[in-house]
């Protein structure tokens, strides 16, 4: 469901599932909650296809943990669809969105 | 001549469902294509996957409080360039007056005030009604053509 690669000071981390949504939410968050571990994280979200309002829900809960441990959480390959619903809820005032993994691992905090 | 395409459907309060609502209306929307003409289409059909993703966890989780006996009701109807659908549950209802939220405060939303946030934000018309039982939430998109 998650695939995890780690590096030098974090992780990227890409949701292998085309929605995220109410009916997977419960098996997505167990997965979710072993990467609160890692300082620097960043979530490629290039399979998902759709998320939902529960879904928003699952990433803001990991962007508070990591962000209450110090840590940085940014995304990576979303499209359109998923643009649209972070920014209709305005998550992505606080979830930067970016073009490459250097732009995301070399940026000063 | 106007033309117009309606869909029933009745379905236990299983939350495992959702995916296939949301799917099934985009189909829906893929079936009118030809009517619609050259609107983003993509867009449309998101937007309605979404909305009815929304609502239809809505009637599940907080009107039938996921009691897999009582039954969801969906109708989508396209007609005279609107895109109308209802979903109807069997608990006492939600009251979306009070269920609008600031989104300021979206760390500290829940989820079902966050899905009629972007209900409203993606649809024109929302309203709902309760009669003899029947909890209705009903959502209207508006398609323009060029």
């Amino acid at each position: 469901m998650i695939e995890i690669k780690e590096v030098k000071d974090g992780a990227i981390v890409r949701i292998n599932l085309s929605r995220l949504d109410i009916s997977n939410k419960d098996l997505i968050l167990g997965e979710l909650q072993k990467l609160t571990r890692f300082n620097k994280l960043l979530l490629d979200l290039s399979e998902l296809n759709f998320i939902d309002s529960t879904g928003i829900g699952v990433i803001t809960g990991l962007y508070k943990k990591i962000k209450s441990n110090n840590g940085k959480l940014g995304l990576i390959n979303m499209n359109n669809r998923v643009a649209t619903v972070l920014k209709i809820t305005g998550l992505s005032e606080f979830i930067k969105s970016y073009n490459s993994e250097n732009a995301f691992f070399e940026e000063e905090k | 001549m106007k033309s117009s395409l309606k869909l029933e459907l009745t379905l236990p309060s299983n939350i495992k469902l959702i995916p296939l609502i949301g799917n099934l209306v985009e189909t829906f929307v893929n079936s009118i294509k030809e009517e619609i003409g050259s609107i983003d289409f993509d867009d449309l059909a998101f937007k309605l996957d979404l909305a009815l993703t929304e609502a239809t966890a809505n009637a599940i989780k907080h009107g039938n409080k996921e009691k897999e006996e009582l039954p969801v009701k969906i109708k989508i109807e396209y007609f005279n360039n609107e895109l109308t659908i209802d979903v109807i549950d069997y608990g006492k209802g939600l009251n979306t007056e009070n269920l609008d939220i600031n989104m300021k405060n979206i760390f500290d939303s829940k989820d079902s005030g966050r899905g009629i946030f972007i209900i409203k934000q993606i649809m024109d018309e929302v309203s709902h009604s309760y009669e003899n039982g029947e909890f209705k939430f009903k959502m209207t998109k508006k398609i323009y053509k060029d």
